[in-house]
């Protein structure tokens, strides 16, 4: 074995181990990305817990605006039965459930007794509350994306993304209404 | 001028990295120093017709030039890091000395706390924060870690009552900023340093004053005639010394943590995004500034969201400013209102005028009943994968006893996304809560007993489970009467959430105007078997303990009320509750006086209440 054997296996030994780092690096990424979305998908489960309550702790007071209330039941039963692969869907429903929660406390305004329920200032809290976390999670989820979809596309890392199949996640973007405000303020 | 949060943070910490290593070359520098004097003390005093240059020469040399310097660097910094560990395990002890306990669950204001903690730990990606309540009635918050990485984000009862949502919230983004720059961590390097240095006067003092005592003591023998004696002068020399060096240390300190108090700020808007109810807060604060007596030790004043020692309204000056561990108020809000582009005057008028015109419930009476079958407070059930397969689904306190360890799979019922239980915050903390938090829970904030069903000691029907300003109380669904303990009547009196009808005013106000002869108008004497207590601990033969009497409330309280002699609550009738609500908040908005100090100041309450 002379000088060119040795070279050969040196730079052998470099991609390789450029292989294995730059593997792991995108495996631990996409990883810290999947458990930013696990912390969306709680919440957003909680929130479908949630909102049969409020429906019908609301209904008790409100007497007229019910097509507010419907609107929000529709939008939670589009939202629960819509395929959990179809990421841009899902978002889509999830945004529209936002929107229609976000009109529903317009409505709860205008009807001081239903404000002053024991029940309905527990469960305003916690859907409050809820809210809030979504947009926190949303944010840390696109930031641990941003950072994995970047990755991808720097010079040595999106060849190794290219021979293992890396592909890039979505983000989850805010609805239009969304854009301005990041918390919601009820 | 207007400056991006961002640039505030940046220009923040540069200024902070600077003072710190600024501090460490204070700390080192000083050390070098004290040896230096001692030794050319020592010389002076021994080496018999020697020059003061030579001296100093000498010193110099030992000092700086031969290996002492790396023994003086090496244990000054070894001693420096022993204490500072020492000082980096004692949460527990700060957590007990503010008298915190953990939230009470059942506490809507408290589960709006524990809430905002969960969202800002998303917000931030830090997951071990435990939250506590402070009994305290000012408006503040602190924070608090130790080593091994657990942290405390406390808040006064006082901030949970009186700032909305969004305002606390931000202080809380403000405290996750102090924990997010680590300042936490460089707060127990300050007293670190601070206490080598105390411990260096001490030395001094104890050399100074045992040498005076020995040359008392042998007195007319003749090292008295020759002056004062070396060990005395050596005493004096460190004494001064390391006096002079932490006063310049703990200007240095001030400084920096003035620094990080603008830079937790910033950082509070980075988190969530609100720099006018960061403002309103802060507002809130100045404005409702009443000094309290709880906190008594000063090297934790840092720690707060604002100073809790000073005296009375801040002054603005330079000279005020030097000494204080937070920057002045206005100069805060001011940057603030500054990033958030309103006017400090405008935001300052909206608060004062919310404040008059408080939204108040207008009902007279403030007991609200929950429904049996209260589905809110039922949280997501879980699935954890044991033994190879998915069990479940079960409730968290299922799973407490479950003895899970932090590397188990679970995934939320209904959802086939999984993951490890140290990697979802909420449900962590959920079920591995400190132990030493959970104990302080039996002393304070019990809050009602959940399985307990009694009767109501008037007409005999089973009390409910009722919201008072957010407090869970029992209550008769019959009369409105209601059973209330000690420290939830102190969360309910500094609540303002109820508005009082007319009627309840005229009857406060006729109370109120009674002096100090509650016992002459209200005779104590033994009423009903107290409904809590008295049917489980009472004394099997007599009854005599549980039974409850009727007395004042307090001498200048003179509200009819029911107290039971074993366990101290207090059965009050209908309306009850509220006036004596109403008189409390009347009396401190004519006293001026903090809430805490009318609350301290009732006279005669009952015997387990003092």
């Amino acid at each position: 074995m002379g000088l060119v054997g040795t070279i050969l296996l040196v730079v052998l030994l470099i991609v390789a181990l450029g292989l294995i780092v730059g593997y792991n690096t995108l495996v631990t990424l996409r990883n810290r990305a999947k458990n930013a979305w696990a912390q969306i998908d709680v919440q957003l489960k909680r929130r479908h817990d949630l909102i049969p309550n409020l429906v019908e702790v609301a209904k008790k007071y409100i007497q007229h605006e019910r097509e507010t209330l419907e609107a929000v039941i529709k939008a939670r039963s589009q939202a629960v039965s819509v395929n959990a692969d179809d990421f841009q869907e899902r978002v889509r429903a999830e945004n529209f459930l936002t929107q229609t929660l976000r009109s529903l406390f317009a409505v709860v305004e205008r009807y001081p007794n239903l404000k002053a329920d024991a029940q309905m200032m527990k469960l305003h809290e916690e859907l409050v509350s809820t809210e809030n976390k979504i947009a926190f999670a949303r944010q840390f989820y696109n930031d641990e994306v941003t950072l994995y979809n970047t990755k991808t596309e720097l010079f040595p890392y999106n060849i190794v993304a290219g021979m293992f199949n890396f592909t890039k996640l979505p983000l989850f973007e805010a609805g239009e209404e969304d854009r301005k405000e990041v918390r919601v303020q009820f | 001028m207007r400056f991006n949060f961002l640039e505030i943070k940046r220009e923040k910490d540069r200024n902070v990295f600077l003072l710190l290593a600024l501090l460490i070359l204070s700390y080192t520098v000083g050390l070098f120093l004290i040896s230096y004097a001692v030794l050319l003390v020592v010389r002076l005093a021994t080496g018999g017709e020697i020059t003061f240059a030579e001296a100093s020469a000498w010193a110099y040399s030992v000092v700086f030039k031969s290996p002492v310097r790396f023994h003086l660097l090496g244990w000054g910094i070894g001693i420096g890091l022993v204490s500072w560990l020492i000082a980096g395990f004692s949460l527990g002890r700060v957590v007990k000395m503010f008298h915190a306990y953990p939230p009470d669950p059942q506490d809507r204001y408290h589960k709006q706390f524990v809430n905002i903690i969960e969202e800002v730990k998303l917000a931030s990606g830090i997951h071990k924060i435990d939250p506590v309540i402070l009994p305290d009635s000012d408006i503040n918050a602190f924070t608090c870690q130790d080593f091994s990485g657990r942290i405390v984000i406390g808040a006064t009862e006082g901030a949970l009552a009186r700032l909305n949502r969004q305002e606390l919230e931000a202080v809380i983004g403000h405290e996750m900023g102090h924990v997010m720059s680590g300042d936490v961590v460089t707060t127990t390097m300050f007293s670190a340093v601070m206490s080598v240095y105390a411990f260096l006067k001490a030395v001094g003092w104890v050399l100074m004053r045992g040498t005076r005592i020995s040359v008392g003591a042998r007195r007319g023998s003749r090292s008295s005639s020759s002056g004062p004696s070396l060990m005395f002068v050596i005493g004096l020399v460190v004494f001064l010394l390391s006096a002079l060096w932490s006063l310049i240390n703990s200007l240095l300190i001030l400084l920096i943590s003035r620094q990080r108090e603008y830079r937790a700020d910033a950082l509070a808007i980075k988190i969530v995004r609100d720099p006018v109810s960061l403002a309103r807060a802060l507002i809130k604060i100045k404005d409702n500034y009443k000094s309290t007596k709880l906190i008594t030790d000063q090297s934790v004043g840092a720690l707060f969201i604002s100073n809790p020692f000073t005296k009375e309204e801040e002054k603005d000056s330079l000279w005020e400013e030097l000494f204080s561990t937070h920057p002045p108020l206005s100069k805060r809000i001011g940057i603030i209102c500054n990033v958030a582009g309103v006017s400090v005057e405008e935001l300052r008028r909206r608060v004062l005028e919310e404040q008059k015109t408080e939204a108040r419930r207008r009902t007279s009476i403030g007991l609200l009943f929950l429904d049996e079958d209260d589905k809110t407070a039922e949280a997501t059930r879980w699935l954890v994968f044991r033994d190879g397969t998915w069990q479940g689904p079960f409730g968290v306190s299922e799973m407490i006893e479950m003895n899970l360890s932090p590397t188990t799979f679970v995934r939320p019922e209904g959802s086939d996304v999984y993951f490890l239980i140290q990697d979802n915050a909420e449900l962590f903390s959920q079920l591995f809560r400190p132990r030493d938090l959970e104990e302080s829970r039996s002393e304070v904030g019990k809050g009602a007993d959940d399985r307990y069903e009694g009767l109501c000691p008037r007409c005999r029907t089973s009390l409910k489970k009722a919201d008072y300003e957010g407090v869970m109380i029992w209550a008769c669904p019959e009369c409105f009467g209601c059973i209330v303990d000690k420290s939830q009547l102190k969360r309910i009196l500094l609540r303002q959430e109820v508005g009082f009808s007319d009627e309840i005013e005229q009857w406060g106000d006729r109370l109120l105007a009674i002096k100090d002869k509650g016992m002459k108008i209200i005779k104590p004497e033994p009423s009903f078997i107290c409904p809590i207590c008295g049917e489980r601990k009472a004394c099997p033969s007599c009854k005599v303990l549980s039974r409850m009497f009727k007395r004042p409330f307090a001498l200048d309280y003179p509200v009819e009320v029911d107290v039971c002699g074993l366990c101290g609550r207090i059965w009050f009738d209908k309306y009850e509750l509220e006036v004596l609500q109403y008189m409390f908040e009347k009396r401190v908005k004519e006293t001026g006086k903090s809430p805490e100090e009318i609350w301290n100041n009732m006279s005669g309450v009952p015997v387990r209440w003092a």
